[in-house]
Parts: C-alpha cells; sequence; structure tokens
C-alpha cells in the first residue's frame, strides 16, 4: 500500500512527461495545417494567380486592396449574418426540439432521427433541394401558391431575402447538431435536482430558467462554438442556391475567396482574404467562447 | 468495463486491417505495364462511353501500355490550376481552349507528330506556341451559334433573323404570339457563366466582324471602351422589354434546359453543349444553332469558333513515349470521328470532315468563323469579370457605364500583370 | 392530458416541416429525367433505372468503399489523438498547456482554400496524392482541433479524485485514461462521432483534389460527376444521394441505442 502511494506520488510529479501525449497531435497540426497557413500567407504577399510560375512580390497592396473594396465590406457583414444568425436559430430552435424530445413519448426516436437526416446527406444535394422547393420557375413553394391563385415569388432575387433563404436552408441541415448536444446534456442533468426544484415549488417554466439553463451551460458553450465556426464555413449552400448573387449580395468570405481564386485568378488577393477569414473566425470563435464559459455553472 | 474494452477492441479489428488495405493502394501498376493518366472534360453519358471506348481500343493495339483515364466534370479547371500551381499535371490532358493562354508554358512541342501536317489552317494559330511550337493535338474546333427551337420558329411564320434588330424583333413577336406562354430569350443568370455567353457572342458582331472593328484596339490596349456600353445596353433592353425569363438574375442552367426539353423557350445562348441534355430530357425537341445576328449595316451574321477538344503532352510527363503514342492513336480519322460523334463541331484536322446533319440552321460555307471573342481579344481571367459584371447589371447594381468602367480595370490590370 | 396532445401535435409539425425537403429528394430519385410535372407530385411511372444508373456512371460501389474506409480510419485515428492531447491539456493547465490548446483550437479557424495549394504541393513531395493513407492523416488532423475541443473540456469537469483513486489503485496514467476516463466521457465520444464522423463522410474538398485516381475516389466526388456545365442528371444525384446515406443512416440508427445508454450511465456522480 504504501509503495503504491509512492509510485503515485512520484508519477505525478514528473508531471512534465504527461505532455508527451499530445506530441502526435502537435506534429501533424504543424506539418498539414501550420506549414501550409505560413505559405498561403505568403501568397498575399504576391500578385501570384494560382498556377503561373512566375509572379512578384508586391508588400501590402492586397491588403490596401481588400480596404478599399466595396465588395469586402457586403461579404464580411453576410458571413457574421450566417455565423451568427444561423448560430443563435440552431441554437434555440435545437434546444426547444432537444426539450421536447426529452419528454420520452414514442414518437420521440422517430423525431430526433428525421430532425438529425439533413446533417448526413450531403450540403450540396440539401442546397439544391432548398433550390428546388425556393425557386421562380416550377419550385414547391410557387406551386403551393399557384394552387392558392397567388403570383409566384422569386426569394432569391432579393438581396435580403436571399441572405435569409441560406440561413434558413444551413439551420435546417444542422439543427440536428445542436438537439443531439443538448439532449446529451439534459439527460445528464441529475433527475434529483429536478424533484428538488419541483418539491419547493417551482413551476415548469421557472425550473427551466433556474435549473436546466444553467446547467445546460456547457452545452450550450461547445453547441454555441461549433455552429459559429460551421457557419462561417458556409460554402455549397450558397453556391447551389444564388452562385452567391444576385451579384455578391449573398456571397460568403468562404464563397468570394473560391471565386477570387480560381475564377478571377487572383490568388494573391484570396489569398489576403484568407488571411482576413483566419483573424474574424479566430475572433469570432474566441468572443462566442469566453462569452459562453463565463456564464457556465461548474458544478 | 466489458463493453469499453469491446469497443475498443472492434475499433482496433475494423480499422487495422482498412489501414492496411489503404496503405498498400499502388499508384502504378504492376505486371510490365507503363501507366498514363489522362483527364477529359467529358461529361456527358454519351460522350464519356466515346472516349471509353477509343481509349480501349487504344489499350487492344498497345498491350503493353495502361490508361488510367479521369472524368473530373465540372471541376476540371480547378484541379489542372492546383496541379499547374504544385508542377505536377496527368500526361495526357484537354486544354479546353486556353492552349496558348494559360497552359502554353507546360506542354511538350508536338512538332514532329505523323498528323502535323494535317491540322486545319483555322485552328493553327490557335495550338501554335510562341515561338512556333505544336502546342496541342484540335480534335476538333467550334462553330457555335445561338440555340433556336425550330419549331417555334416555324409555328409562328418566323425566319431566322441576319441581323440583331431582326433577332430582337423576331423575340417581340413570339411573345405576342404565344401569349406570353413561350419565353424568347432564357438565359440563367444565376449560374453566371451564360451571361459570359451572351456578352462573348455579341461582341463579336458588336466589335470584330464588320470590316472597322475593334480586333487590333482590343490587342494593343487602344480600345475605345465606349464602345463596350453596347453589348451591356442589348443586354439591359432585352430585360426592361420582358424578352428574357423574368428570373434572370437566379435562373440556373437546369432551368434552362428544362424550360428548352419543354418547348418553351425559343432562344438561348449556349451552343452546342446543350444540345445533348435536351435531347436527353425530351428527344422530341428541335433545336439547330442559328449564325451570330450581325450588328452594323452592311456585316453579315458569323458563327463563334475557337478550340474545341484538344488534346496536350505534359512536358515533364515521364512516359513521353507512351504519351505520343496516346495522342497520335487519337489523331487516327476513325478515332477522331469516333470521339466526335454526332456532336455539332467541326474537326480540327483536315482528313476529317465531319457530317453536323441538320444541327444548323444553314449549310452555307461561306458564313465566317471567328475566333472565341474572351480567348482572343481579352486577358486570361476576364470571364469572371464579363460574368460578376453583367449579372451586377441585371440585378440594378450597376449601371451600364459602370459595368464598362470595371471591366476595363480588370482588363488593364489582367493585361499589366500577364 | 392537454399537455400530452399538444406535445404529440408540436412534434408532428416538427417532423413533418422536417421531413419535407427528403419527400422532394426522394420524388426527384424516382421520377423520369425532363419530367415537367410539379415536384411535389409523387411520380406515376416510378423511373428504378435512376439508381441503376447513378450506381453505375458514378461507380458508386467503389465510392462507397472508399468512404467507408477513409471515415472509420480517421474518425478512430482523430478520436485515439485527440483523447491523448486533450489529456494533458485539461490536466495540467500551465500557461504553456495553455499556449499550446489555443493554438490548437486556432487550427479551427484556417480557412480551408488558403492552404490548400501549399497542401497539395507538399503531397505531391511526400507522394501522397491519390493515396488514401495520405488523406486519412488530413481527415485526422483537420479534425483534431474540434475533438480535442469536446474531449478537453469534457475532462475538466471530471474530478481529479477519479484519476488519482486509479493511480492510486496501481493503475499507470495511460490505463487510468483508456480504462477510467474513456467510459466516463461517452457524450464527448458521441458528439465526437456523430459530428466529425459525418463531416468526414461528406468530405468534398480534400478528397476532390487528393482523390481522384477512379480506384480511390469517394463518394462525395463520385456523386459530383452528375454536375457538370452542360448536363445535370437531377434525378440520378437523388437517386445516388439516397444510396450514399443509407450507410449513415443505418449506423445512426444502431449507434443512437447505444450511444443513448451510454448516455444516461454515463452521467458523473461527484
Amino acid at each position: 500500500m504504501t509503495q503504491s502511494i509512492v509510485t503515485a506520488r512520484r508519477r505525478s510529479n514528473r508531471g512534465r512527461g504527461i505532455n508527451l501525449y499530445y506530441l502526435p497531435a502537435v506534429v501533424l497540426l504543424l506539418t498539414f495545417i501550420g506549414y501550409p497557413f505560413v505559405r498561403g500567407i505568403a501568397y498575399s504577399l504576391t500578385n501570384w494567380n494560382g498556377f503561373s510560375p512566375d509572379y512578384s512580390f508586391v508588400g501590402l497592396d492586397q491588403y490596401i486592396r481588400m480596404l478599399s473594396d466595396p465588395r469586402v465590406l457586403t461579404v464580411l457583414v453576410n458571413t457574421l449574418i450566417y455565423a451568427v444568425g444561423s448560430t443563435i436559430l440552431q441554437n434555440v430552435l435545437g434546444l426547444l426540439y432537444a426539450l421536447l424530445l426529452d419528454q420520452r413519448l414514442r414518437a420521440s426516436n422517430v423525431v430526433r432521427t428525421i430532425v438529425y437526416l439533413p446533417i448526413i446527406v450531403s450540403n450540396l444535394i440539401m442546397g439544391y433541394i432548398w433550390y428546388f422547393m425556393v425557386r421562380y420557375n416550377g419550385g414547391a413553394l410557387n406551386d403551393v401558391l399557384a394552387a392558392f391563385g397567388q403570383d409566384p415569388v422569386n426569394p432569391l432575387a432579393d438581396r435580403t431575402l436571399a441572405v435569409l433563404v441560406i440561413v434558413l436552408a444551413n439551420t435546417f441541415q444542422y439543427v440536428g447538431v445542436a438537439m443531439v448536444l443538448y439532449l446529451s446534456g439534459l439527460q445528464s442533468i441529475d433527475r434529483s435536482y429536478m424533484e428538488a426544484a419541483a418539491i419547493d415549488g417551482a413551476g415548469a417554466v421557472r425550473r427551466f430558467w433556474s435549473v436546466t439553463l444553467p446547467l445546460l451551460a456547457p452545452s450550450v458553450t461547445i453547441s454555441a462554438v461549433i455552429n459559429v465556426i460551421g457557419g462561417l464555413n458556409i460554402f455549397a449552400v450558397i453556391v447551389a442556391l444564388t452562385g452567391g448573387g444576385p451579384g455578391y449580395a449573398s456571397s460568403s468570405l468562404a464563397t468570394i475567396t473560391y471565386q477570387l481564386y480560381f475564377g478571377e485568378q487572383n490568388a494573391g488577393y484570396a489569398a489576403a482574404l484568407g488571411v482576413l477569414t483566419f483573424l474574424i473566425a479566430a475572433v469570432l470563435g474566441l468572443t462566442t467562447l469566453r462569452f459562453f464559459r463565463r456564464r457556465e455553472v461548474e458544478l | 468495463m466489458f463493453r469499453k474494452s469491446a469497443l475498443l477492441g472492434a475499433a482496433a479489428v475494423i480499422t487495422v486491417p482498412l489501414a492496411l488495405t489503404a496503405c498498400s493502394t499502388d499508384g502504378n501498376d504492376s505486371g510490365g505495364k507503363e501507366t498514363i493518366t489522362v483527364y477529359s472534360t467529358a461529361s456527358e453519358d454519351a460522350a464519356v462511353q466515346r472516349y471509353n471506348d477509343v481509349i480501349a481500343a487504344f489499350e487492344a493495339a498497345n498491350p503493353d501500355i495502361r490508361v488510367e483515364v479521369t472524368y473530373p466534370g465540372a471541376d476540371y479547371e480547378n484541379l489542372l490550376k492546383t496541379q499547374m500551381a504544385a508542377n505536377d499535371l496527368p500526361d495526357v490532358f484537354q486544354t479546353h481552349g486556353w492552349t496558348q493562354a494559360r497552359y502554353q508554358p507546360y506542354l511538350l512541342d508536338l512538332r514532329g507528330a505523323p498528323w502535323e501536317g494535317d491540322v486545319s489552317p483555322e485552328i493553327l494559330p490557335l495550338v501554335t506556341g510562341d515561338n512556333g511550337e505544336l502546342l496541342a493535338l484540335p480534335i476538333s474546333q467550334n462553330k457555335a451559334g445561338i440555340n433556336v427551337n425550330i419549331d417555334i420558329l416555324a409555328d409562328y411564320g418566323i425566319d431566322v433573323p441576319a441581323t440583331w434588330d431582326g433577332f430582337v424583333a423576331a423575340a417581340e413577336e413570339i411573345t405576342e404570339k404565344s401569349g406570353g406562354e413561350i419565353t424568347p430569350i432564357h438565359i440563367a443568370g444565376g449560374d453566371s457563366w451564360p451571361i459570359g455567353s451572351f456578352y462573348n457572342w455579341l461582341a463579336i458582331p458588336a466589335l470584330i466582324s464588320a470590316p472597322d472593328n475593334d480586333g487590333a484596339a482590343l490587342k494593343d490596349g487602344s480600345f475605345d471602351w465606349s464602345h463596350w456600353n453596347f453589348v451591356s445596353q442589348q443586354l439591359k433592353d432585352l430585360q426592361d422589354k420582358g424578352l428574357v425569363n423574368p428570373d434572370i438574375v437566379t435562373a440556373k442552367y437546369v432551368d434552362s434546359a428544362q424550360l428548352m426539353s419543354e418547348g418553351k423557350v425559343a432562344f438561348t445562348f449556349y451552343g452546342q453543349g446543350v444540345v445533348s441534355e435536351v435531347e436527353r430530357l425530351n428527344p422530341d425537341i428541335h433545336l439547330q444553332m442559328m449564325p451570330i445576328p450581325s450588328v452594323h449595316p452592311g456585316d453579315t451574321p458569323t458563327w463563334s469558333g475557337g478550340e474545341g477538344d484538344t488534346l496536350a503532352i505534359w512536358k515533364d510527363t515521364e512516359h513521353v513515349d507512351a504519351a505520343k503514342k496516346f495522342v497520335d492513336f487519337v489523331a487516327q480519322p476513325e478515332n477522331v470521328k469516333a470521339i466526335i460523334g454526332d456532336t455539332p463541331i467541326l474537326s480540327g484536322l483536315t482528313t476529317v470532315t465531319i457530317d453536323s446533319g441538320d444541327a444548323y440552321t444553314t449549310t452555307d460555307d461561306s458564313i465566317r468563323v471567328l475566333p472565341a471573342f474572351d480567348r482572343e481579344y481579352f486577358p486570361s481571367g476576364m470571364w469572371d469579370v464579363m460574368c460578376a459584371n453583367g449579372q451586377e447589371l441585371l440585378a440594378g447594381g450597376l449601371s451600364v457605364e459602370q459595368v464598362t468602367e470595371a471591366t476595363k480595370a480588370e482588363y488593364e490590370r489582367l493585361r499589366a500583370s500577364s | 392530458m392537454i399537455r400530452r396532445v399538444l406535445l404529440h401535435v408540436a412534434l408532428a409539425v416538427i417532423g413533418l416541416a422536417h421531413l419535407v425537403p427528403f419527400y422532394l429528394l426522394i420524388v426527384l430519385a424516382l421520377r423520369r429525367p425532363g419530367s415537367s410535372a410539379s415536384i411535389w407530385m409523387p411520380p406515376m411511372d416510378i423511373a428504378w433505372a435512376n439508381f441503376a444508373e447513378a450506381w453505375a456512371s458514378a461507380r458508386l460501389g467503389t465510392g462507397l468503399l472508399n468512404t467507408l474506409i477513409i471515415t472509420s480510419a480517421s474518425i478512430t485515428g482523430a478520436a485515439l489523438v485527440g483523447l491523448l492531447a486533450a489529456y494533458p491539456l485539461a490536466r495540467r493547465l500551465t500557461r504553456g498547456n495553455g499556449f499550446v490548446y489555443g493554438a490548437i483550437i486556432a487550427c479551427m479557424m484556417v480557412p480551408n482554400l488558403t492552404i490548400l495549394v501549399p497542401l497539395y504541393r507538399f503531397m505531391v513531395d511526400i507522394q501522397g496524392v491519390n493515396q488514401r493513407w495520405a488523406v486519412i492523416l488530413l481527415h485526422i488532423t483537420f479534425n483534431l482541433p474540434m475533438i480535442v475541443f469536446l474531449y478537453a473540456g469534457s475532462l475538466r469537469s471530471i474530478p481529479r479524485e477519479i484519476d488519482e483513486a486509479a493511480m492510486i489503485d496501481g493503475a499507470g496514467r495511460l490505463r487510468t485514461l483508456f480504462t477510467v476516463l474513456f467510459p466516463l466521457l461517452k457524450p464527448a465520444t458521441a458528439a465526437a462521432f456523430v459530428i466529425v464522423g459525418i463531416s468526414i463522410w461528406n468530405d468534398f474538398n480534400f478528397s476532390l483534389f487528393f482523390l481522384q485516381a477512379a480506384d480511390v475516389k469517394t463518394i462525395t466526388v463520385s456523386m459530383s460527376s452528375f454536375f457538370s456545365q452542360y448536363n445535370s442528371y437531377i434525378e440520378r444525384a437523388a437517386a445516388g444521394c439516397l444510396i450514399s446515406s443509407l450507410p449513415m443512416v443505418a449506423l445512426f440508427l444502431a449507434m443512437q441505442r447505444y450511444f443513448i445508454k451510454g448516455l444516461a450511465t454515463g452521467a458523473v456522480k461527484g
């Protein structure tokens, strides 16, 4: 017995050895992300077109260009709407669904699977399905409107509505993620807390706000951060629905970077936008993380 | 405790052998065969089949060579650009119209090939390098015009228009006589590239085909950009007069094809690519291509030409002889014919004549075939500029003059950097 | 009780609303190409050929196999490396480790396109193009931050006393990690498999650029052949989509029961 205590103490004193465990991860990340990223940043200081072996160093020209490009502002706003808007919608709906499904009705299993299914389907195909729902000519929505004698609508032609449709499509596809995270969070809340609160006379709503929500805080943090990062990366849905249009009205940083790199053959500028994307993602991600962490109740 | 180790055990049992299988993926075939990689832009069923048949015939005739063919479809260009950046191109690949402007530094000089003297004189300049190299095998060259549903014109007694004003008038007549049932012109602005197509084709009669034209000015940078307003203005007018689909800003190519197959569209600007697609959806629709109507008085209609299918060899390939054998095999007349099939297009070799049947509204050979506008007269990279600005024009975001300004700015940037 | 009725109505509304796109997907998969009927109409003459054509022309069999191999190897590898990495980052809270954790999370923010070309060049140099092992390594790497995030977060809420109790009983650190802590991390593992696993299954960008040879194509890339500039084989794409979702759906249904049980018993007690 004494021997094992001594061994255990000795082991925890050699604390630094434990750090070796993250070495494989660090090596992989440096090799496949760190090093290429540094080279990618280097491109932003050139006028490279993406494929030719000739290009020259232009210093900060691409960044200056970025600051004076009117498209960048539109695209930035869109990207933030996609990230934050989707996150809010997905989390509110996801929580709502999780609360409903936690009631353990027999139908819960079926509905849970149905809500989760879109995640399994590729988001490009889902995007196309949404296009077939909202398109002007023969879209599912317009068919329903026609059945009621109404004129057809074209939401994708309106700059604001197009963004909204994309947020909806993305929410629909990924609300299952938030739902599953909240379900697992809900189911690890000890029932005794809920019973104690009920005994103390708290109604259902009160129980939710004072007991459930604070205990769900870790799930909220994880879900929020995941959704924000996901929202920043929306790509296929935008391509399938609007191609980023009309013009650039519904483009995100991801789609415009792609267009600039491959379409307009402006790899240097695209790289500068890539650095911008990284900074925004870092700021947004960190802010979200800090915001929700502060609200977590550590048991 | 039992379940967790079972899970780990199961995971190991599944993963380890799979990973080992994964590790043993072999790039090159064993068995003494040389493998060459071929990339093709073909995507439609029949086109892919035609290529596969020719490749099978080649492998049968050359048992020591294996061909690994890839059809990337929509991502072809992006893939190749990435591979160029890493200097790791396929042994043989199609240059889809960019032989000189983009791929030239990476191509093997093919002078001395058995088919060298058979290259059709119209297309020879397009596959010749800056120093006289022969850059690619031109299997086919384009002869494209505006798609027209010839039955609709016949039903309303309208002749194929020869001038642009006549074209607009024909569109107005169709709207009137069909009571709005038929959309005269369908452009899928939502997909962006159809707008570029419109600009590309109208630019030919507007700027290039008349005796006194802007061709030279575009190439040496002295172009008077006020002439560009005309093309944008025509597009805007079509929209304002209701002669194009009301959802022109958001419609996708899949919508165009759908409506064309239902006989609800008279004219489109897609060239020969759309013919096989509409045929697949509805074999009863009768599509032909009409020459691009003229704009300036005294001018005549034209076709839009340029490279069709072209095959080139990567200059750093490790399989020079096998690659050359393949290209030479494809260059044989019966193989050129086999690859072209029934696509409405011209052959790039004088040894092959293609009978296009009734793919065109006229068989008049005197109608000139002029080069594809943006490839010949614009620096590389202008295509997306035309598309994006045209989209903004249609969405009401830019005026005609602003489109010209933006296009001119990019033209100058791209000219300076190329 | 009114409450039960209302709940059932709410569930029905949610279920139906979320089924609409699937209904449309199935209609598309079953109808003849070129049909001009409304997308709401179930097709009268069912075009079963769509499935056969999708399978053959896109070689979905090969695609499914490749995707299966790559996804299972990647998620297992990522979970392993991620769990190992999360352990010291959650337990040994030094400034250095905090920095490492931050750097790992920061990797989530790096945009894919910016690193695509340098990554491709690097892959060519290590001869990893068209090799499954290379793409597996990529998937492991790119999903590590998420997995480390999930595991570190969950580990932090497990009291250290559990670690120490196990070690006093003679277990080494690794044994503690895998035999004692891992079972308590079931919710995180579930989340990892469910989120990361599916994202790897549906990956397009890496598979597109790094696995182009016919025998190593994944199913997402194979299905992209249905869409090209002039040809949209929508009906085949829908059919192919249904086919390729089946394994994931089956897995989800199977995993669901296991993980729900695990979630319930995995609740941490202090």
